[in-house]
């Protein structure tokens, strides 16, 4: 019987291929491979003039699969190119029993593997609410709002403690391309226009945010993980995703097995969506300039033109009289004082007849 | 379609009635669009002294000509007095001016002369994923859809698309990397094309293909309908990227109602990216931004050196593949050479 | 009846559905020699905990899209996906990349 012919690699055309790229179908050996992905997420770097020699970065460091490949990747790229940079690991502590915890205790173990320093801030400290604490009173439906806005300023509040003013991520193109399907799903046109950019600075905020492995599939990013035998854990969070994004995600898996390359395709389209300029009516001119205009928005929020504005409630940095994190955590913080009631163990007819005997109080 | 320009005429403005081309695909939503701008014209004419506002002109892309005959027979009585046309063109008229594109390893397009010649059929399956195959020939339909519309001097072109069938296209486009056309692709408004001003409407886009259904079985157009292929029994491998996406909103509709009508929504407020474009040398679209170039930068096996000598989109060079070739018409006919062409043909 | 006995691995967080199962030894046998399909039907019938999570394993009668598979770590793409042909030891891993990074 003749053998298989063996699948050689297509690029030292020497060693057995192990892997094949999804962006170009290109059949790759192991070693080919590292050296490939490496040099790909090198040219993205450089192209994008991401660091600066004596820059201290942060890695937002959660202990899965990305961060994981990001921080092992930086690290060689920072040795072998000289970049000169001072990498950091930072991460959240969400207050999720039973996931986080486990997921901490690998970006301890990274901590030990890649050398480097590592902080950790926990909501608990910063919000005084852990994330099962949150659920618990809002349920789990909008777990991922909460947390997406608690842990963007947490991560930006660790930061600054860190004296850093440049976050990495490990948002990959999957990650990216499924914005990028969720605010044209979701309509979202404030973000439909900038949801492709490498790096992103919040209004007010001096941190500086990238995501080094933009253009990286998350299948390559696995594969890497996997044949560098990397440490990462891999849970799904207790509060699962929302179940229209994972509408959006099984789209994106669907597509991809009939169009490969499908997840840079989205990206390249994104990276070229620009709305429409807004047709405005010649009025009569308002002498109103232009910093002295507030916006108020659907939410309640206030925004402040002028940057370097301080949150009232926190202080901390802000584009609104009161920030985000804060506007959520005050509509907590009335449903945890219902909640302190409830916990007194007052029974439920006793709670209404209470109810309708303050109502009818004077005073 | 509440413009001025197709409202009824009175004394001798009959001059100035545009004429409107239908492109017909014997699909739910094409059809309907035709009953109802039969009826529309019905309407128009009903008062003695009227002139019916615009002429229209059925096209069908294809060799379906039985099916037009029927179609014919259906909407006889009222067919002669409404002046209305119906055209069945053969789409192999797209095929002319062919030459061999080939992308190198490098991302690097060449042009090189072609001895072969192909018919459609050959030069579509030269593509051997079926969503290449599809977006190949979305292109060459519509292309087909404005030649004649220039060929037959119609200003307006109406499509039949439904709310479902635009969502769906913007989200395919999106994910076959063509973001960048949705804006002239699906918006309404003037286009140039070969030199002359086309109007492209989209008078259902505020139907849904589900109503639109319903339309279909209650005026009686169902035996008209050309069943489409079902795709429910294929393997997901073999589906299209458009199949794909309409079986995710058909599965999303009942849970999420508002998501296609939100989809359409940012869509329309979509534009086309500035900047100088170049023209790609397969679809004919606006390159914005060098496929070539935006690959390297994150490619190591990018080479600087290696220089295309024709532009070509992202969407045809995935479509082609890196390190493929194929055959196709490089070009766009003249208006000239589109009426002289057609001419021959009736 | 053919038989083989190959190593099964499930990562990225697959393990869930398989009661908490990373590393597990499977026979399959079948009429033909047994391909990774048959291995998949097998491991649906043996090791799955919940019925239910079928659908997160198996699609259109395949291994799902997302989830990635290594025969004796190659990418299984280069090896015929699920129509490759078992031999006695491979080591096949199922890794789902679809949970969180």
């Amino acid at each position: 019987m003749p053998s298989r012919t063996p699948n050689l690699c297509q690029r030292c055309e020497a060693n057995k291929a192990v892997m094949r790229r999804p962006k170009n179908l290109q059949k790759l050996c192991k070693e080919c491979y590292f050296h490939v992905f490496e040099t790909e997420i090198h040219l993205t770097i450089e192209k994008e003039k991401l660091f600066y020699p004596g820059e201290k970065v942060a890695i937002g460091a959660s202990g899965g699969k990305d961060s994981t490949v990001l921080a092992s990747i930086l690290k060689t790229l920072n040795e072998r190119y000289n970049y000169g940079v001072h990498l950091v690991l930072l991460s959240i502590d969400e207050g999720i029993v039973g996931y986080r915890d486990d997921s901490l205790a690998t970006v301890k173990r990274n901590q030990q593997q890649y050398e480097m320093p590592l902080e950790i801030v926990s909501y608990k400290d910063l919000y005084n609410w852990t994330m099962d604490e949150i659920v618990s009173c809002s349920g789990v439906k909008s777990s991922c709002t909460y947390c997406g806005v608690l842990r963007r300023q947490a991560l930006d509040r660790g930061a600054m403690k860190l004296g850093i003013n440049h976050v990495v991520t490990g948002h990959n193109a999957d990650d990216m391309a499924e914005t990028v399907l969720m605010n044209l799903l979701r309509g979202d046109t404030a973000r439909l226009e900038s949801s492709t950019n490498i790096t992103t600075k919040s209004t007010g905020s001096p941190i500086k945010r990238s995501k080094p492995f933009k253009y990286c599939y998350q299948k390559e990013i696995v594969l890497y993980a996997h044949y560098k035998k990397l440490d990462y854990f891999s849970t799904e969070c207790t509060y699962a995703p929302e179940a229209f994004r994972g509408t959006a995600r099984v789209l994106m898996k669907n597509l991809e097995s009939v169009r490969p390359s499908c997840i840079l395709d989205i990206i390249y389209s994104g990276e070229h969506f620009k709305l429409k300029q807004r047709k405005k009516r010649p009025g009569p001119k308002k002498p109103v300039t232009e910093s002295q205009e507030t916006e108020i928005r659907s939410d309640g929020s206030v925004s402040l033109r002028n940057n370097g504005n301080r949150c009232e409630k926190c202080g901390y940095l802000s584009t609104n009289k009161i920030c985000k994190a804060c506007i959520l955590l005050q509509g907590l913080e009335l449903s945890r004082a219902k909640l302190n009631i409830a916990a007194e163990a007052v029974p439920k007819v006793k709670e209404d007849e209470l109810q309708h005997r303050l109502q009818h109080l004077s005073f | 379609m509440q413009d001025e320009k197709f409202k009824v005429k009175f004394g001798n403005s009959r001059v100035e009635r545009p004429k409107v081309l239908l492109p017909l695909s014997y699909g739910s939503s094409s059809l309907a669009l035709l009953d109802m701008v039969i009826s529309h014209l019905e309407e128009q004419c009903q008062n003695e002294r009227a002139v019916q506002g615009y002429v229209l002109v059925v096209l069908h892309v294809g060799e379906d000509t039985a099916r037009m005959e029927r179609l014919r027979k259906k909407y006889s009585r009222v067919l002669e007095r409404l002046e209305v046309q119906f055209v069945t063109v053969d789409p192999a008229v797209f095929v002319r001016d062919l030459a061999k594109v080939a992308v190198t390893d490098e991302y690097a397009v060449h042009r090189t002369e072609n001895s072969e010649s192909l018919n459609l059929q050959e030069l579509l399956l030269q593509f051997d994923s079926r969503s290449s195959r599809q977006d190949f020939w979305q292109q060459v339909v519509q292309e087909v859809i404005f030649r004649s519309a220039v060929a037959h001097d119609c200003s307006v072109v109406i499509f039949g698309h439904s709310m479902s069938r635009l969502a769906e296209e913007i989200l395919a486009l999106t994910v076959k990397g063509r973001g960048s056309e949705t804006a002239h692709r699906l918006t309404d408004g003037t286009m140039d094309y070969v030199g002359c001003s086309l109007h492209v409407i989209h008078p259902l886009r505020e139907v849904l293909a589900s109503e639109i259904k319903e339309y279909v079985r209650f005026s009686g157009l169902q035996e008209m309908v050309a069943t489409e292929e079902s795709v429910k029994h294929k393997s997901a491998k073999n589906k299209t990227v458009n199949e794909l996406v309409c079986e995710y909103f058909e599965t999303v509709e009942s849970e999420y109602p508002e998501v296609i009508s939100t989809v359409v929504k940012i869509g329309t407020k979509l534009d086309s990216p500035q900047g100088m474009a170049q023209q790609c040398i397969l679809c004919q679209e606006a390159v914005y931004r060098d496929p070539k170039t935006w690959l390297e930068q994150m490619s190591e096996s990018a080479n600087k050196q290696a220089q295309s000598d024709v532009p070509l989109c992202y969407g045809c060079l995935v479509n082609v593949g890196v390190g493929g070739g194929a055959v196709w018409p490089v070009s766009r006919p003249s208006r000239e050479e589109i009426l002289a062409e057609y001419i021959l043909e009736e | 009846m053919h038989s083989v006995t190959v190593k099964c691995e499930f990562l990225g967080g697959l393990d869930v559905i398989f009661g908490g199962v990373r590393k597990s030894e499977c026979t399959v046998a079948a009429q033909e020699p047994p391909t990774v399909k048959d291995l998949m039907y097998h491991i649906t019938e043996t090791l799955l905990v919940d019925k239910k999570d079928f659908d997160v394993f198996v699609e259109d009668g395949t291994i799902r899209p997302g989830i990635l598979v290594l025969i004796n770590d190659t990418d299984w793409e280069l090896e015929g996906e699920d129509e490759y042909v078992l031999q006695d030891g491979d080591v096949i891993a199922f890794t789902s990349t679809l949970h969180g990074g």
